[in-house]
């Protein structure tokens, strides 16, 4: 035990990063040119302590079917998934908790699926920089306790809670945000059987399955400091958060959960948020055609319906019967994460209170 | 009086490198965060390994004072219990994952399976918060045995000094 402890502790910090990058290299270069590009001080991006790459991305993914799938994950674990183009994947939070990115192309998009454990944020990110495609890596970095990424080609660093950068020859770009949902492999593999799923074989050796903040996600505790707290919603109540033209709402997951649809406009915009199984919160632009649509969830025939036409939707907000039948909503990107998180980096954020 | 002093300073030294490792390892957050924070989770870890270690080192010196030979595997007694103080300490920092989203103890954690496999290894990080307890009894169990073992010691040798007498 005493020399596996040493071994450990020998071998901490220098770990073989991609590109031999320093991190004084990532952005943040002291008396270079890319000092002078942030969008926030440079004193809050902080070290996490391992070197850029120390938590290893995965960058050329392998997958597996969801009979495979099925000896490895519970119905309980949660995944990432993604449907572009019929390319649906699925990427356990159980691989993600380890590697927090993985580089993949779904559907013809390059993208990256990233998470951050600490503030349980999601995202799914095309990769596209520039009209480049580029690779995401961990910075080793952290802003606002968040997962702080850099892309392999300029180094600039790219907050995963907004996606943007923030420091680096590309400081104030922000990546397009994929739609995604965060679900059980219950559900998951029920409504999407041909499903691949990302495999444990990542070409990292790693203790899968097991999950390093313990009770964290359900305790009451906050350990760092964040730039701003606010006491209206628990930490740690899970929100899913729009946003339209600087104007932020968060809206409590077990709420959609409880009501299956909500109906809100932010600003001069109009959302419905379905929610028909747990976890699962699909939003989409609540205007179709140029008609604003309010839609209901009937609890007898479990069925939505608009208030406009009476057409019928299904959850993945496709009409399939009435007037608007064939028709298709338009699905939106949104930030699904802790309470304390959205509301550090969106101070001035509103609460859908229904 | 001297093997007081000497328990003391070794329960402080101990309690200073336990979070000395934790400032370290939690470069994001400043000193004092991290320090609160190791307190918030691992004071009952901190506060009996500092004081197990600082007992043991005190019964020993203070039997070494008055004569005793307390264990003829003393050198045994030391390694195991220091063993166990490093496994405790070891084993009660993976609860410090939570301070640092890709943190240290994230990536200290990430080397596991090659030194335990994946199966021990997932066994070790679920199981970590009663296993450091586990190891703080043992540094425990040590310290009040070589209590139990001083004190008859000194027993026999005042009923020895008596019968002489």
């Amino acid at each position: 035990m005493v020399i596996a402890i040493v071994f450990l502790i020998t071998n901490f910090g220098s770990v073989p990063t991609k590109n031999s990058i320093e991190t004084e290299q990532l952005g943040i270069k002291s008396g270079g040119e890319i000092e002078s590009k942030h969008i926030v001080p440079l004193d809050e991006i902080v070290s996490g302590g391992p070197p850029p790459d120390g938590i290893p991305s995965i960058d050329k993914p392998k997958f597996v079917s969801k009979e495979e799938a099925d000896k490895v994950l519970q119905d309980a674990d949660q995944i990432v998934g993604i449907n572009i183009n019929g390319d649906i994947r699925a990427y356990p939070l159980q691989i993600l908790v380890w590697h927090e990115i993985v580089n993949d192309d779904v559907g013809g998009t390059p993208v990256a699926v990233t998470y951050c454990p600490l503030c349980f944020t999601n995202q799914v990110f095309n990769r596209t920089v520039d009209g480049q495609t580029v690779e995401f890596g961990t910075s080793g970095k952290l802003y606002n306790s968040n997962l702080v990424m850099y892309d392999r080609t300029s180094n600039s660093l790219w907050s995963q809670a907004v996606g943007q950068s923030i420091a680096g020859k590309h400081a104030g770009l922000k990546l397009e945000k994929i739609p995604f949902d965060v679900a059980f492999w219950k559900e998951w593999k029920q409504l999407y059987p041909d499903t691949k799923v990302l495999s444990r074989d990542t070409g990292s050796s790693r203790p899968y399955g097991a999950d390093p903040y313990g009770n964290y996600y359900t305790s009451n505790d906050l350990f760092f400091p964040v730039t701003n707290t606010d006491d209206r919603l628990g930490l740690k109540e899970i929100v899913v958060g729009l946003e339209n033209g600087g104007e932020f709402k968060a809206y409590k997951l077990q709420q959609i959960q409880d009501t299956k649809v909500v109906n809100d406009r932010i600003g001069n915009k109009s959302f419905a948020l379905f929610s028909l199984h747990p976890f699962m919160v699909i939003v989409f632009d609540g205007t179709l055609d140029g008609q604003k649509l309010d839609f209901q969830y009937n609890k007898n025939s479990s069925k939505i319906t608009d208030g406009q036409t009476g057409s019928e939707w299904n959850f993945d907000g496709i009409g399939i019967a009435g007037p608007m039948k064939g028709k298709h909503l338009t699905r939106l990107p949104v930030d699904e994460g802790f309470w304390f998180e959205w509301v550090a980096f969106h101070p001035e954020t509103a609460i859908y209170s229904g | 009086m001297m093997a007081l002093k000497k328990g003391l300073i070794v329960a402080a030294i101990t309690a200073v490198a336990y979070l000395a490792i934790v400032v370290v390892t939690t470069p994001n957050l400043p000193p004092e965060a991290a320090l609160r924070a190791a307190f918030a989770i691992n004071s009952p870890i901190i506060f009996g390994i500092s004081i197990a270690v600082g007992a043991q080192i005190f019964i020993s010196s203070y039997g070494k004072s008055m004569g005793c030979s307390l264990d003829k595997k003393k050198k045994g007694v030391i390694g195991a219990s220091s063993g166990s103080t490093a496994v405790s300490s070891f084993f009660s920092f993976f609860s410090l994952v939570p301070l640092g989203c890709c943190g240290s103890w994230l990536l200290i954690l990430s080397y596991l399976p090659s030194v335990f496999g994946s199966t021990l290894s997932v066994a070790l990080i679920q199981y970590s918060t009663p296993l450091s307890y586990i190891g703080l009894m043992i540094v425990s169990s040590f310290a009040t045995l070589s209590g139990y073992k001083l004190n008859k010691e000194l027993k026999i040798r005042k009923k020895g000094i008596q019968n002489i007498q």
